[in-house]
């Protein structure tokens, strides 16, 4: 099937141009968006060769590069004649393009193969020599930066040696061009039904309920089962069941459903198909016309209100109120809108604590100028203290030899071993497996009211050293939590430990300690991560006021660390049986210093 | 000194911004500078001739704050540096209506249409002639000289491009509910005219406890802004209100009407009336033509003790509302960033105003030059 590439003009001058002034590239972007449609258009055009790779979990540098060939080596040892050419050395060797989907799924020690080939465009494979690239290959890798489940971050090293393309959703006009262009190989559709299935796949990708939405395809699914369903029915026109039906099979497997929210993937694609039906806004409730839209059912509760609650969000607090709680206010903002940096370091050195405090309180000021030096002073300060915690370089993937009968075979050390005989008996082969050492960390923050002032620089500090460890290949979240539970950072976005600390920092204590939940919503945040050991450290008094007993929310945590930050002994008792539950350790933090070597001692 | 500022020259003419002549303040009065003006209909209502002013040229602006540069002798409540919200109702603080708790209704308020201060003579000059102020504020001007009693201090750490708006709008809308409507805690409200005003009313019920506080505006855009806000409900026309106030109030009506229309009309202030259940207040404070009478079926007034009402300033008192609203602002409840949909410069002025007629305002800013 050969489908015109829509619109993308810019995008494929900018990748003709890369690849013909000898540039590698990745092109990223979420599913549909024709990437791999894009690529194939542009390999024709320059009538190039494509070697395509698809990224996964278990791509090993063999299998990437190539290997010699088993049989050959036992008979007659190393020779190049008897290596078979991964599909990395067959586009090198011929001059094609090698296409990487899936690029940050790929384990980091596979991807590390690249390095050389894209800085210098040869590569050493041991036994074997170095391979020099023709000229005219090139690697294109193509990735999904939403996908959420089973991706790592692309290294700086690889990041570096690579030009990249975003590609978005196209617009409305675009797709429904897509989708007329693809369902038209298979016979007319109408309008209408083009019209819906696109819309409804966008609205997919707007509804808060859903984790992600679908991409053009299901529109284009949902457009070729409706227009099928119509001709089995007998239906001219649209009908709310076929439709609803037709969605349903394009959707929901397509869609996720937030984690949390507990609802199914069909109502929300009924709600969209309802709301993206067409017609007059009146008319918009096929099937269902006797209420008035708003007026029965459930109240709605706008979002409004809920910032309504006392100590909500947006509270700010007057230079009265800040003079008032701490002494060296005036030293430290003597007028409106002035931050003295100097002045707050001679208290940094003083005493770290009332400092770090202030400069939390600072950041919720109503004097607007204030607030803003005072994020972006606390931005710098904690992320500099978090720099404190000492990792160890861990988290990457090791490829381990193990006696195990799957696995790519470990040609060295199965010689070394192997006594002669033919066939070698399956004692003496040696096979490589990925070792378990990668990480998925979730710093869970107790905002709760028990939680007071002091805790939040505490939290801060915290949440910096965690996101900065994250750099050593660690998946890291942050949440935080009272009766609810807010994503500060969720895992899959990374964004800078500054914008989170900024974040952070607004953060005021308010409302019912439900751990319980907390735990949950640590647990399901860490299950959508590529690791091998999941991890939370827990920020809090670990006095639960609300909802059940923490030790039942425990599931999908592989351990669970605790920072304590309440200072009775049924406050300690209270970690410490949390903690031994998993195995975990916990640590009293009171001041500040007492972060970084409680994280060294439990994330290092 | 020489200022610049907008003066209307007759009705239906556009803004000019023109440089001015501005005499020094006189006793009881201060020099202002200010920083931010909301653009309010009000103003608009004087170029349409709605809320004639005694004599042209004026100087437009009423809601608008900034800072003392000077005050005048005698002057004991300001003093230079002070940041201040002006207050488009004077309240001198002992006359009849001040001393009885309705400061809002000032004898000194008599002068607003004249736009003189209160001993009667003009500050501003335009080529050897008086011209008179807004409501005796002028803050479509860079500077202007107002009485002490039109200027309420409020702290310097509020940021004033928000505060202006707390000269008019927002406790006019605000009071409106709370005050002259007396929303209580599980009352339905109808709002009528999401604007400037009438967003107000919404946070304002919302902050009451108002029950169902239902929306009325024909913009799509400023529906979704009160819900934003604290809407329950909104709906496109009076009709649709109506039903869904029957509907969650079981057939009973709404407690409270409030009508902040544009311009006030018989149609808007008749639906207000049957929306609101027996014993239930409608609440007038949009305004309309001089000449413009309402019509309302007196039977249904006598018979089920209806009230009509009109509210100014939203019943609320200067002095002590102002500094309320900004202690709201800062706890998070009143919302004022969320109002603002554009700023302009004051050489913008007309196009603001289009604007706001166009629909796309809910509040416009006139940021001076600093």
């Amino acid at each position: 099937m050969t489908v015109p590439v829509v619109g993308l003009r810019r995008e494929r001058e900018v990748l003709t141009v890369a690849l013909t002034q000898g540039r590698h590239l990745v092109i990223e972007g979420p599913p549909g968006t024709g990437k791999s449609t894009l690529l194939r258009e542009i390999a024709r055009e320059t009538s190039r060769e494509v070697v395509f790779v698809e990224g996964n979990a278990e791509l090993t540098p063999a299998r990437l590069v190539g290997q010699h060939d088993p049989s050959l080596v036992l008979h007659e040892g190393y020779r190049p004649e008897g290596f078979v050419d991964g599909p990395l050395l067959v586009a090198m060797r011929s001059g094609a393009l090698l296409y990487v989907e899936e690029l940050n799924r790929i384990p980091e020690e596979t991807l590390n193969v690249l390095i050389t080939v894209l800085a210098e465009g040869e590569i050493t494979v041991p036994r074997l020599g170095l391979v020099r690239a023709q000229p005219q290959f090139r690697l294109i890798a193509a990735m999904n930066p939403f996908d959420a489940v089973g991706t790592a971050r692309v290294s700086q090293a690889v990041s570096d040696r690579m030009c990249r393309v975003v590609l978005g959703y196209q617009d409305a006009a675009a797709e429904r061009q897509i989708v007329r262009a693809v369902t038209a190989l298979d016979g007319p559709v109408s309008d209408d039904a083009v019209e819906l299935g696109v819309g409804v796949a966008r609205a997919t990708r707007e509804h808060r309920d859903l984790r992600h939405g679908s991409s053009v395809r299901g529109a284009i699914d949902m457009v070729l089962l409706l227009t099928g369903l119509q001709r089995l029915r007998g239906e001219r026109d649209l009908v709310r069941e076929t439709a609803l039906d037709s969605a349903y099979a394009a959707f929901s497997g397509r869609v996720r459903v937030q984690d949390g929210v507990d609802r199914t993937a069909e109502s929300v694609i009924e709600e969209i198909v309802d709301a993206q039906w067409p017609g007059e806004p009146g008319e918009r409730n096929p099937g269902k016309a006797q209420s008035p839209p708003d007026a029965a059912g459930g109240r709605r509760r706008p979002a409004g209100r809920d910032d309504r609650s006392p100590g909500g969000k947006g509270r700010t607090q007057s230079r009265d109120t800040l003079a008032r709680r701490h002494a060296a206010f005036e030293a430290v903002s003597p007028e409106v809108g002035a931050l003295d940096a100097d002045a707050f370091e001679a208290l940094m050195r003083e005493d770290p604590d009332a400092a770090a405090e202030m400069l939390c309180d600072l950041s919720t000021a109503t004097d607007r100028e204030l607030q803003a030096a005072a994020r972006r002073l606390a931005a710098r300060v904690f992320v500099q203290i978090g720099r404190g915690v000492q990792h160890r370089a861990r988290g990457t993937r090791r490829l381990a030899p193990a006696k195990r009968s799957d696995g790519d075979l470990d040609l060295d050390r199965t010689f070394d071993r192997w006594s002669g005989h033919w066939p070698p008996p399956s004692d003496e082969l040696v096979t490589r497996h990925w070792t378990a050492s990668r990480r998925a960390v979730c710093l869970l923050v107790d905002a709760s009211g028990s939680m007071g002032g002091r805790p939040v620089s505490v939290a801060a500090v915290a949440a910096a050293a965690v996101l900065l460890a994250a750099e050593a290949h660690l998946a890291t979240s942050v949440l935080a939590f009272s009766g609810g539970v807010a994503t500060i950072q969720p895992g899959a976005a990374a964004r800078p430990a500054e914008d989170v600390v900024t974040e952070l920092v607004a953060l005021r204590g308010h409302g019912v300690t439900d751990l319980a939940a907390a735990l949950r919503a640590a647990g399901a945040q860490l299950a959508g991560m590529n690791a091998d050991e999941r991890v939370v450290v827990l920020l809090s008094d670990c006095l639960s006021t609300s909802g059940d007993d923490p030790v039942t929310a425990l599931a999908g945590i592989d351990r669970l660390h605790v920072l304590c930050t309440g200072v009775t002994e049924e406050s300690h008792a209270a970690a410490a049986a949390l903690a031994r539950r998993t195995g975990g350790t916990w640590r009293p933090v009171e001041r500040l210093a007492e972060v970084p070597p409680a994280l060294t001692a439990m994330l290092g | 000194m020489k200022t610049r500022a907008a003066v209307l020259r007759g009705t239906e003419r556009d803004w000019d911004v023109v440089e001015m002549e501005l005499d020094p303040p006189k006793a009881g009065e201060v020099l202002l500078r200010f920083v931010a003006s909301g653009m309010c209909h009000s103003d608009e209502h004087l170029r349409t001739g709605d809320l004639p002013p005694f004599k042209f040229p004026i100087v437009g602006g009423h809601e608008g704050a900034g800072i003392v540069e000077e005050v005048g002798p005698g002057v004991t409540r300001l003093a230079k540096g002070d940041h201040v919200v002006t207050s488009f109702l004077p309240s001198c603080g002992h006359c009849r209506w001040c001393a009885t708790g309705h400061s809002n209704l000032c004898d000194l308020g008599a002068n607003l249409l004249a736009g003189c201060l209160p001993d009667g003579t003009y500050r501003f000059h335009l080529d050897g002639e008086d011209v008179g102020a807004m409501c005796m504020l002028g803050t479509f001007s860079n500077h202007a000289v107002v009485s002490e009693n039109s200027a309420v201090k409020i702290a310097e750490d509020m940021p004033l491009d928000k505060a202006c708006l707390i000269g008019c709008g927002v406790p006019t809308g605000f009071g409106s509910a709370v005050k002259t409507g007396g929303v209580e805690v599980g009352d339905t409200v109808v709002i009528y005219g999401i604007g400037g005003i009438g967003i107000n009313s919404v946070q304002g019920a919302a902050l009451a406890g108002a029950r169902n506080i239902i929306a009325v505006d024909p913009v799509a855009f400023k529906r979704e802004k009160a819900e934003e806000l604290g809407a329950t409900h909104s709906a496109s026309s009076a009709e649709e209100a109506a039903a869904i106030a029957l509907d969650v109030t079981q057939g009973v009506g709404a407690d409270k009407a409030i009508v902040t229309a544009g311009v006030v009309n018989s149609e808007i202030v008749l639906n207000a009336f049957n929306t609101i259940r027996k014993a239930g207040t409608v609440v007038v404070t949009g305004l309309a033509n001089m000449e413009h009478n309402l019509e309302i079926p007196s039977s249904f007034l006598t018979l089920f003790e209806k009230t009509v009402k009109g509210s100014l300033f939203g019943s609320s008192d200067p002095f002590a509302d102002i500094p309320k609203m900004v202690e709201l602002y800062r706890s998070g409840d009143l919302k004022l960033d969320e109002l603002i949909t554009k700023t302009y410069t004051l050489d913008q002025i007309n196009e603001g105003y289009q604007d706001m007629l166009d629909g796309k305002n809910i509040r416009g800013v006139i940021l001076h030059d600093s």
